[in-house]
């Protein structure tokens, strides 16, 4: 009881200093002093027309090869945890509705259409919004329908492994190749080229397509280990 | 010169490469965290001379100077722990060459390379936000390390760790994002430059947020309840590390708050205060342990109560003594708890009781084990008494002689319960049979290099004290430390 108390009394105190803070913080006045550089200089600098792209994979893409570690840590945190465990359940395996008839003839049309989306959307993520991670798990939500429609399928984890490592791995030397060629890490060493090009702002558009790959790879495997989990 | 931004990409891409290497040929697989810390051991020792002549040498990545985009500061501080992690990473590595925890031994050595990685990450980076990105990653495999036994105890633990520290990491983004809706800039030297532009009251608010934030994983007291669980159901090696070096990347990211972004030197009596009561309430608790794991996990909360003290008096002898007692503390739990380890695999368990005349039967083992406890206990020739000593001393200089004598009796209620451990090692009859085997030898071969490090530490202590003080004028130095990495450029 004390304890409830306590914590709530807690988050009361938070909230009214949050709530005291953010009064103050002024709204629309320009304090972007980072920001604006991006926006003034991000097209000269790397002809890319998405700027948040740009910020994102050039400006801030340390943080975004940090990002996919995230990503990569928790996919494979879990899928250490979920080792050799087998969740039967044979009541609901019995009781389970099969999918219709619908569903797995829409799967299969649809199910090449997605992966084309995905891969549209982070091959082209520095013209449109999206970029690698949506595009990945636009990829990998191609597969969960799968998994859903059809019982039998399986993916083949030795490939999605060994897709998620070169990817990441690929994603490290265009760093390094960065380092080598125009002399820091993950700094950009191809023509920007013409803004609004599928050609053009530099190295944004092949670390995207990497990211797409690991992502995409990455959330397959997971969806997958936790499909077999339960069988 | 080799850049330091390869002490995070070779990490990195060897991580990546663990599962191809296994597919390809794998009794490889096992030996790439030793040959990537190894690599990353090389590359900071040989920063050393550099750093140490010409200060800070300031990364940038993707291209573009600091502010702009995000840079590495490798300074004597950052420097000094990302090379002890490195260090006690790779032995830890090559112990688990031969004590492997259970499978899957692929993933296993990613998170470990990783935990390693991140936490090399945040006592390196001089940015605000890429910290709260390391951070993410240091905890994340702290997490999934921690749970890998998979014993209800062990996933208990790390749901626990799982909820305080995401708890932990949003506060601290939420304090950035404060911080940033005045300043406009997530680089530390340039918020530190900047912060006279912010309001006290968000000032003060995200201060308070960041703290609590870094204070988790420097295992302050109360922010410490997942600790000792955290400690007892993670594998032994990386208990090791918990307690060797991640905490102290979580006390150093707490500095570097405190010190640098804040600058709130006339508010660190309360750090010294808190630092004190962690010290007491783990030692006190120590006490009552029958688990050996469990109370060097106390005695290990307790020595970050020390060293949150020594940080917290914050005069330029206690700064330098805190920063000698990072490297005892890492070298002394490093032997306790791999040697713990080791003595586990031949009693099968790790309680008190069963380790009853292992003195006798592991001598060599138990040797290491009772000189690092008698170092933690601060006995006189041993490395541990010139840090304790001068953290004590400076306590006193800076006239707090409450919290010096509440730091002394920290250190008897210490006393009581490592002297009883060592009483059972040495002077108890056992009870049962040891499970047969030889101590493998590269774990053997880790401990020794860590009771060379101690031997070198304890007999050439004044060194020690020269190599830290750059360290420690970083700390103490914030106006040096903004115009260091500002000299590049700044908007």
């Amino acid at each position: 009881m004390t304890r409830r108390v306590l914590a709530i009394l807690l988050l009361l105190i938070l909230a009214v200093a949050l709530y005291q803070a953010l009064a103050r913080v002024p709204f629309g006045t320009d304090r972007m002093a980072v920001s604006r550089y991006y926006l003034d200089h991000g097209v000269q600098d790397l002809g890319g027309v998405n700027i948040v792209t740009s910020v994102v994979v050039l400006y801030r893409g340390f943080d975004t090869l940090g990002e996919v570690t995230v990503l990569f840590l928790a996919a494979t945190g879990l899928g250490a945890l979920l080792h050799g465990l087998a969740l039967h359940d044979e009541k609901r395996r019995r009781t389970k509705t099969p999918p219709s008839l619908i569903m797995r003839t829409a799967t299969r049309i649809l199910f090449p259409l997605i992966l084309l989306l995905g891969a549209y959307v982070f091959v082209h993520g520095h013209l449109t919004p999206g970029g690698g991670f949506p595009g990945g798990v636009v990829v990998a939500l191609a597969y969960l329908l799968g998994f859903l429609a059809h019982d039998h399928w399986r993916v083949n984890h030795r490939a999605v492994r060994w897709i998620e490592g070169l990817a990441g791995m690929t994603y490290v030397i265009i760093g390094l190749l960065g380092l080598y060629l125009a002399g820091s890490f993950l700094a950009n060493f191809l023509p920007p080229g013409t803004p609004g090009r599928l050609f053009s702002a530099g190295i944004i558009p092949l670390i995207y397509i990497t990211i797409g790959f690991k992502v995409g790879s990455e959330m397959t495997g997971l969806l997958s280990e936790m499909k077999e989990i339960t069988e | 010169m080799v850049n330091p931004i390869l002490l995070i990409a070779l990490p990195l891409f060897f991580a990546f490469s663990i599962p191809i290497v296994g597919f390809v040929y794998r009794p490889l697989q096992r030996w790439i965290p030793v040959v990537s810390l190894g690599l990353t051991t090389l590359i900071a020792l040989s920063l050393i001379p550099r750093v140490g002549a010409h200060g800070p040498i300031v990364v940038i990545t993707g291209g573009f100077p600091p502010p702009i985009a995000i840079n590495l500061t490798v300074g004597p501080l950052g420097l000094l722990l990302a090379l002890l992690i490195q260090v006690v990473g790779l032995l830890t590595a090559l112990y688990l060459v031969q004590v492997p925890v259970k499978e899957p031994h692929d993933r296993f050595s990613m998170l470990f390379l990783l935990l390693l990685l991140g936490a090399t990450g945040m006592v390196l980076t001089g940015d605000a936000f890429n910290l709260f990105v390391f951070l993410e990653i240091t905890s994340i495999a702290a997490y999934a390390l921690t749970g890998f036994q998979r014993t209800g105890e062990s996933v208990e633990a790390a749901f626990k760790y799982l909820v305080i520290g995401s708890i932990g990491s949003t506060l601290y983004l939420l304090g950035l994002i404060l911080l940033y809706t005045q300043t406009g800039t997530l680089n530390l030297a340039d918020i530190a430059r900047h912060l006279h532009q912010v309001d006290p009251r968000i000032l003060y608010l995200s201060l308070v947020l960041i703290a609590v934030a870094f204070g988790v994983e420097a295992e302050m007291f109360p922010l410490n309840g997942w600790a000792p669980d955290a400690y007892q159901g993670a594998p032994v090696a990386v208990t090791a590390l918990f307690s060797a070096v991640i905490a102290k990347a979580g006390l150093y990211a707490l500095l570097r708050m405190l010190y640098t972004l804040f600058g709130v030197q006339n508010l660190l009596y309360v750090l010294a205060l808190l630092g004190v009561l962690t010290l007491l309430v783990a030692e006190a608790a120590a006490l009552r342990q029958r688990n050996v794991r469990r109370m060097l996990a106390y005695s290990s909360i307790g020595q970050m109560g020390l060293l949150m003290l020594a940080f917290g008096v914050g005069s330029s002898v206690a700064v330098s003594s805190g920063l000698f007692h990072v490297l005892n503390h890492a070298v002394f739990k490093g032997i306790l708890f791999l040697g713990l380890g080791l003595m586990a695999l031949r009693t099968g368990s790790e309680n008190l009781e069963d380790l009853a005349g292992l003195g006798r039967r592991m001598p060599w083992v138990s040797l290491l084990f009772a000189v690092a406890i008698l170092g933690t206990l601060g006995l006189p020739p041993l490395s541990g008494f010139w840090s304790k000593f001068f953290i004590l001393y400076a306590t006193a200089r800076a006239k707090f002689y409450g919290l010096l004598l509440l730091a002394l009796l920290g250190s008897v209620l210490e006393a009581a319960y490592y002297l009883r451990l060592l009483q059972v090692l040495y002077f108890q009859e056992p009870q049962k049979p040891l499970v047969p085997g030889r101590t493998p030898w590269l774990p053997a071969l880790s401990l020794g290099v860590l009771a060379v490090l101690l031997l070198l530490f304890s007999a050439f202590p004044h060194q020690v004290f020269h190599l830290v003080r750059p360290a420690a004028t970083e700390l103490l130095n914030r106006g040096w430390y903004i115009s260091k990495v500002l000299a590049t450029g700044g908007l």
